[in-house]
């Protein structure tokens, strides 16, 4: 009962932020409510019992992800201080695209078997330690997919980091 | 009296006993039990929050007097015995002082910054053992938890310096967050580390694994100094007071804050000290573990060393420059956290 009324609530946060965000004109208030949209996300997943996905959640998505994205607004006075345009002339492949992503999302959740797949994580997760099953997942199952990801995020640092000291080359 | 000396040496047992008695009574009446338990975290949420605000006040009138020590003169001693009241008297001040917004402010994130910087700092304190037992909410990723909520009062800081409009204000805001990411980051492989040795995240089993051997701070002793020097960043207290430096940029992210908005500032960042203290007895010095005394009683004992050794630190050491705070983190403790790890995983492996 509980459990339910703060999933409705956490719901109606998500989507009442997630609304305020695009149309927000204002670049920084669309960062806030991003932060909050992200928060009530974080808290669906604690309700569910994955405490591990919602402190990762709130550490990495608002804790880096948002806080960068504010450092750059505040880099960027121009955008930041007038008021964005709501529309460019990328709004029919803007709309194409989330068409069919809602699409493929709204396919994916009638497609899934809902019962035994929560039925089936819950015991598993009640066997032993969430983390304790998301760290041996990582290193057995998902073990190359998640060498994948660290070589990417290696290359993007590497990337980085030639971008900036080409453009010190360049001013000197 | 064993009542008594049973809930300050080993809460837990007659608290969960209270409870059920209390649940039993409150089915007795007929009324749903999730109600009692909804009332039951209120006065917990409220005890600890009264208990965190006294603190923070006494932790003010704590470091002012150590400065007065440092610098050879009195400090508070007006009002009240020894100026025991003058940080309730400068609360007082601040709570009827005139509310005064600026006009070109961003209204929203100048409003909402005090909130998210005040909120979460209080929240942290769920997962933190005070006692055997006293623990309000001892989650399964209790220091991922500490971690992840204190990530959120960058935005409050962020928020702050934009919505002041104040070049001093987003300057210092910058900064702020600069130096938390940066310094976030050693921390957080320090804390592995400590992790690792207990194997858990759970608070109230880093207590327990450091309760048959020696304490953490003995085989993490570089981590222990890590931890206490980016934990010193965390708060932006001096030499790492950047954000705020009076001489360069007024008083930085909270430069337009007046009257209640500046309390909360001035509260959160109290607070902000007593957790990273807190923390830092916890995961190194054995938590509220020790002989005689009550573990709540040596919980402050050692979370107000900790404090200590921070204000000695902030009233000796000048204020050093922006590209040293970022090298400093980066060169040297990065590196040196990633070292400590590695060696913790491999002696602990063989």
């Amino acid at each position: 009962m509980v459990e339910l009324i703060l999933f409705y609530a956490f719901a109606a946060l998500i989507i009442f932020s997630a609304v305020l965000l695009v149309t927000a004109r204002n670049v920084f208030h669309g960062a806030l409510y991003l932060a909050s949209t992200l928060f009530g996300v974080a808290a669906i997943f604690a309700l569910s019992g994955s405490f591990f996905l919602a402190g990762i959640q709130v550490l990495i998505y608002i804790g880096a992800v948002v806080v960068l994205l504010i450092f750059v607004i505040n880099l960027t006075r121009q955008i930041a201080g007038s008021s964005a345009a709501q529309v460019n002339e990328a709004v029919v492949p803007a709309l194409i695209t989330s068409l069919l992503t809602i699409t493929l999302i709204v396919l994916a959740v009638l497609k899934t078997d809902w019962a035994t797949r929560i039925g089936k994580s819950v015991a598993q997760t009640e066997a032993m330690d969430n983390t304790a099953v998301i760290g041996t997942q990582l290193l057995t199952n998902f073990a190359i997919p998640f060498e994948v990801v660290s070589v990417l995020l290696l290359a993007a640092l590497i990337g980085a980091i030639a971008i900036v000291s080409r453009d010190k080359e360049a001013g000197k | 009296m064993a009542l008594l000396k049973e809930l300050l040496y080993n809460s837990g047992k007659p608290l969960s006993e209270f409870s059920s008695w209390m649940h039993a009574i409150w089915a007795g009446w007929g009324m749903p039990g999730f109600l009692l338990d909804f009332i039951f975290q209120l006065v917990i949420v409220l005890a600890v929050t009264a208990v965190l605000v006294l603190n923070a006040l006494w932790i003010i009138y704590y470091d002012r007097k150590i400065s007065a020590l440092m610098q050879i003169r009195k400090g508070p001693n007006r009002v009240g015995p020894f100026g025991l009241l003058q940080t309730l008297a400068d609360t007082v001040k601040l709570l009827i002082k005139e509310d005064v917004n600026p006009k070109k402010i961003d209204i929203l994130s100048f409003w909402i910054a005090p909130l998210i910087i005040f909120i979460p700092t209080f929240a942290v304190f769920l997962v933190l053992p005070f006692g055997n037992g006293l623990v309000p909410a001892d989650l399964n990723i209790g220091i991922l938890y500490i971690i992840a909520i204190t990530g959120l009062s960058v935005i409050g800081i962020l928020a702050a310096g934009w919505g002041s409009n104040n070049k001093y204000s987003l300057i210092g805001g910058m900064r702020s967050a600069a130096q938390i990411v940066s310094y976030e980051i050693p921390m957080v492989l320090v804390i592995l580390a400590v992790v690792l040795m207990s194997g858990t995240m759970k608070m109230s089993g880093i207590v327990a694994a450091q309760s048959n051997r020696v304490w953490f701070v003995v085989p993490q002793f570089l981590g222990f100094i890590i931890f206490l020097i980016a934990g010193n960043a965390e708060v932006n207290r001096a030499p790492f007071d950047l954000p705020e430096a009076e001489s360069e940029l007024v008083a930085g992210f909270n430069t337009e804050y007046s009257a209640m908005k500046f309390a909360f500032f001035y509260l959160a960042e109290y607070t902000n000290l007593f957790l990273t203290s807190a923390v830092a007895a916890t995961l190194f010095l054995g938590g509220w573990q020790g002989p005689f005394l009550p573990p709540i009683v040596w919980f402050f004992i050692k979370t107000y060393f900790v404090i200590t050794i921070l204000c000695w630190i902030r009233w000796t050491f000048p204020r050093i420059r922006v590209d040293q705070l970022m090298e400093f983190s980066w060169k040297y403790l990065l590196p040196l956290a990633l070292l400590n790890l590695v060696v913790t995983a491999v002696i602990l492996k063989f």
